[in-house]
């Protein structure tokens, strides 16, 4: 009864609500960062913390910012037509694998429980990139 | 007692129908914006909030029969008067309910959902709790049981409220008549308190009448220089609905685990939503910071502002 009657209606107007909002605004997969924006995005929800660079992944769809504090870094990704940042400390970034290009971050934080990012090689061959790593690497190591 | 209709059931097509309209409206004039997963998300959340207020209907109005029959102070009938004031009354408990849905972290994670949106349009209205109950909401309407309004007078007039709360989720409106602004809660005053701008935090919990914010001090007008940016202070990474209904409550248990005492436990429980042992990230911490920052600045205004669209 219930789901005749209230249930399936709800459901059905909610896919074609879901289906409007695509057709008419898009799957918005075809976002992109700047480093611009990604510096502007973190510095905005944490804006005590001086960006000294942003590194880009070869989608563009993250950034891992280089922060003035040692024991942190940034991180800000496209998440649909708008973004998601996070400061990576001891609390939050639990591991650090990198397979080549491969960065992949595992972070204690149940709406964002990992990280894929995917580098090209004059990217993961720079000296930020090579700061960056070792700081995560720190931040990551257990202790 | 009078026969009283379900005011939800017969607003959600003039709800639908509304949001069809926005969609169109912004779809033409790029004043709102809407996005596929996070408007389904929303109103997933908004089924899922019906169903549970069915689940959990019986319990809820069960409870409040029993209050009214043995705890009444008053006899109030069903004049018109009194669904005047039993909305009144309503509206100031739902003040008290939505006040501590943001400063008390066991209330914060069941109102975290309707928040957990960085857009803000006719669909977020939608994006409710599932979890109201077991955060015991309904303890803040128990007080008007004991003055005497009837369970069922109260259970109208809430859905009253909450009718009225959906038309304020829109940028489409940018302000109302002077009167109307000073009375009512409104689109700017709502875009406030969805806003994450420290300086917005945690003010504007009004449901239909903005005059307990200004009464009890939590007032905080719109300024046009500073656009809200909505959401929550650590967004979203996920548009599944089941980790955006319980992320928070998982939060909790598993703060709860790793306490080092009791006292310790509940603050993870009742503090602000932020409290770590020594301090942590509470929005009165985060405005605290972001005044001294300002300070030091010299100025009004956040140091940067800019867009929180992600495309270039
Ligand atoms: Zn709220
Ligand atoms: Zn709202």
């Amino acid at each position: 009864m219930m789901l005749w009657t209230f249930f399936l209606p709800s459901l059905l107007a909610v896919a074609f609500l879901g289906w409007l909002a695509l057709r008419l605004y898009g799957p918005n997969r075809e976002n992109i960062l700047s480093e611009e924006a990604a510096r502007v995005a973190f510095q905005q929800d944490f804006f005590d913390d001086g960006v000294d660079a942003v590194l880009l992944d070869a989608p563009r769809r993250h950034a891992l910012l280089l922060l003035d504090d040692q024991e942190a870094a940034g991180l800000v990704l496209v998440f649909g037509d708008k973004l998601v940042t996070r400061r990576l400390g001891k609390d939050l970034l639990n591991t650090i694998e990198i397979d080549g290009k491969r960065w992949h971050l595992g972070l204690d934080d149940l709406v964002l429980p990992s990280v894929t990012l995917i580098f090209d090689e004059n990217t993961t061959g720079s000296a930020v990139a090579d700061e960056l790593r070792g700081r995560l690497e720190e931040i990551a190591a257990p202790g | 007692m009078p026969e009283l209709v379900n005011p939800i059931q017969w607003a959600t097509p003039v709800f639908i129908l509304m949001i069809v309209a926005e969609m169109l409206y912004g779809w033409r004039t790029g004043r709102v914006r809407y996005e596929a997963r996070d408007t389904l998300t929303s109103l997933l959340m908004g089924v899922g909030s019906q169903v549970a207020g069915l689940m959990q209907k019986g319990v809820v109005l069960g409870l409040g029969y029993w209050v009214w029959t043995n705890w009444r102070v008053l006899d109030i009938g069903w004049q018109w008067w009194a669904f005047v004031i039993a909305f009144i009354a309503e509206d100031l408990a739902y003040y008290c309910v939505h006040r501590a849905g943001h400063r008390i972290r066991w209330f914060w994670a069941a109102h975290v959902i309707h928040h957990s949106s960085q857009h803000y349009n006719l669909s977020t209205a939608l994006r409710q709790t599932w979890t109201g109950f077991i955060a015991l909401n309904f303890a803040f309407r128990l007080p008007l049981f004991v003055i005497g309004f009837h369970p069922l007078m109260i259970a109208f007039v809430g859905a009253l409220n909450l009718i009225y709360q959906f038309w304020i989720h829109t940028e489409a409106i940018v302000r109302l008549p002077a009167w109307f602004e000073a009375v009512f809660n409104t689109p700017s005053h709502h875009r406030v308190h969805h806003a994450v701008n420290p300086r917005y935090l945690d003010s504007n919990y009004a449901g239909t009448l903005i005059v307990w914010d200004r009464l009890f001090g939590t007032f905080v007008r719109e300024d046009p220089a500073e656009p809200c940016r909505y959401g929550i202070v650590k967004q979203l990474g996920t548009f599944n609905p089941l980790k955006v209904a319980f992320h928070e409550w998982i939060g909790i248990l598993r703060d709860v685990a790793k306490a080092r005492s009791w006292r310790e436990a509940w603050g993870h429980v009742w503090k602000p939503p932020g409290w770590r042992p020594g301090g942590g990230m509470t929005s009165d911490e985060l405005k605290r910071r972001w005044q001294a920052r300002k300070e030091v600045a010299g100025g009004d205004h956040a140091p940067e502002q800019a867009s929180s669209v992600a495309a270039e």
